[in-house]
């Protein structure tokens, strides 16, 4: 049998914690991108939405030119940051801010049955389970209610597309940014 | 013959078994695994494709199980087929009378013998659960009326060794609202640790929502113990076990006589609802086992 990617005996690098620390901040810089896309989107959809109409899924020329110009920005911020996967349908907001599409199985809903000892990834066991961090990030930021809702199947077209245009179409919802207090307390706080 | 539904509705210990088909298009094999499992186990699972193996696939072999008389369970992984493969192969095993299905999300390719094959993961377990569920509600996942829907048994996979444990306790409970009514979990070989698990699952209530069927497999020596704690992720081996592996004199012995005390530990707790054997290749050891533990019920009928 042959064994790709798996050297038997191989310890795992832990992450640095200085890079982690350094995500974290730099995701309350995101949060401004989102925050002024989301009252983008609330306070003028009359003119945007018009200019960018979405007929059967696929939005029209100019629509195509205002996504592919957001799309530049928005992998710009969210690849150095997130390693965006360019999904088009981005949870980020519900997953303490880690993309969960940097999992090999691009699991929407939380981390597949063979995470090995420590939290390491099943297929890489050099990297880090991104569901296991996204676990102890969202028990971190208190946003652990937000893992609660199942996740829909992926629409595979809105892939290689712009999830900020998608929001603003949309075509998928607008990013939870602050949870409301009576949220806050989860319970699955203790591991 | 009671169907393996009846008996988890009735809340009667049930015995599941897992069976392999072969890397060929030979049926004995199948007929002769199978064999084994005419006496007291009450569903078989075929495995898909395990470890990105190819093999035989999990209906065609379901339906020779069928054929000599036992309930198959096929197992049913997001690794090789998009939402309208796996809606069309259930639609299929459905109207071959298969009626128990195990939805998993399977392993990565890397693991296989083919590791540059195009992993598909259109959709994971969960989500793959809610799919069936919403078929034997008559909706395909596009939304159209199904004519006439299948009728399945929905079971899910449990790991309850692997970290984080909070996000395990999470999803099984995800699983279960999506429509799961078993739970297979992974094998047992560290009964503390499993039963801290089953202690967070019985505070959220999850044993009563479905039947949580707990995974034993007998080994034949401490190498393939230590094999799979080193190789096969997110597996726990208590450090005993193996202990007791290496010192026995008899070790296969030994392994079932590990494997009937685990059986009997499960078989005495609260909210467990069966076991589910892996005798991985050392399928004769099935009756063995069942006797030794009490479980060796009537002779299955023939259809
Ligand atoms: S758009 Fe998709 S791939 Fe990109 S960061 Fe968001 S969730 Fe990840």
């Amino acid at each position: 049998m042959q064994k790709a990617g798996h050297e038997k005996g191989k310890t795992p690098v832990p992450d640095g914690i200085i890079l982690q620390r350094l995500s974290l901040l730099l995701t309350w810089k995101n949060f401004i991108f989102f925050y002024t896309l989301r009252v983008e989107s609330d306070v003028t959809p009359g003119l945007l939405v018009s200019l960018v109409t979405v007929d059967k899924g696929r939005p029209g020329r100019a629509g195509r030119i205002i996504s592919r110009i957001l799309l530049f920005g928005e992998d710009l911020i969210k690849k150095p940051l997130f390693r965006c996967q360019q999904c088009g349908e981005c949870i980020l907001s519900h997953t303490a801010f880690i993309c969960s599409q940097r999992c090999p199985k691009r699991l929407r809903n939380g981390p597949c049955g063979g995470t090995r000892d420590g939290g390491r990834c099943e297929v890489f066991p050099e990297r880090t389970c991104v569901w296991y961090a996204i676990y102890r990030r969202s028990r971190l930021l208190r946003r652990g209610v937000l893992l609660d809702a199942v996740e829909p199947m992926h629409n595979w077209r809105l892939e290689k597309s712009s999830a900020w245009f998608n929001v603003f179409t949309r075509r998928i919802g607008p990013p939870v940014l602050f949870l409301r207090k009576q949220n806050d307390d989860d319970t699955r706080g203790k591991n | 013959m009671m169907t393996l539904a009846e008996k988890i509705d009735r809340g009667e210990f049930v015995v599941t078994a897992e069976l392999g088909p072969p890397q060929s298009s030979n049926g004995d094999v199948i007929r002769r695994k199978a064999a084994h499992f005419r006496r007291g186990i009450d569903g078989v699972n075929i495995t898909d494709n395990q470890t990105a193996i190819v093999r035989l696939s999990s209906i065609s072999a379901a339906v020779i199980c069928r054929q000599e008389g036992l309930e198959p369970i096929i197992q049913m992984t997001c690794r090789d087929r998009n939402r309208i493969a796996v809606q069309s192969d259930l639609l299929g095993a459905a109207a071959l009378g298969i009626g128990n299905v195990l939805c998993l999300s399977g392993d990565f390719t890397s693991f296989g013998n083919h590791p540059e094959a195009r992993p598909v993961f259109d959709m994971d377990s969960i989500q793959l659960i809610a799919a069936v569920k919403g078929m034997t509600e008559g909706r395909f996942l596009s939304g159209d009326p199904i004519k006439t829907p299948p009728s399945f048994l929905i079971g899910g996979a449990a790991n309850p060794f692997a970290e984080p444990l909070d996000a395990r306790i999470h999803r099984l409970e995800k699983k279960i609202d999506a429509g799961a009514a078993f739970i297979q979990t992974q094998p047992v070989f560290d009964l503390e640790y499993f039963f801290r698990w089953l202690e967070r699952v019985r505070e959220r209530d999850l044993d009563r929502r479905a039947a949580i069927i707990a995974g034993v497999m007998p080994v034949k020596s401490a190498a393939a113990l230590r094999y799979m704690q080193d190789n096969v992720p997110g597996m726990r081996i208590h450090p005993d076990v193996i202990a007791r592996m290496e010192a026995a004199d008899h070790p296969e012995e030994t392994g079932v006589r590990e494997a009937v005390e685990t059986i009997r530990a499960l078989r005495r707790t609260e909210g467990i609802r069966g076991v589910h054997l892996m005798p991985l290749n050392w399928e004769s050891v099935t009756p063995v086992l069942l006797d030794a533990a009490g479980l060796g019920g009537s002779e299955q009928k023939e259809e």
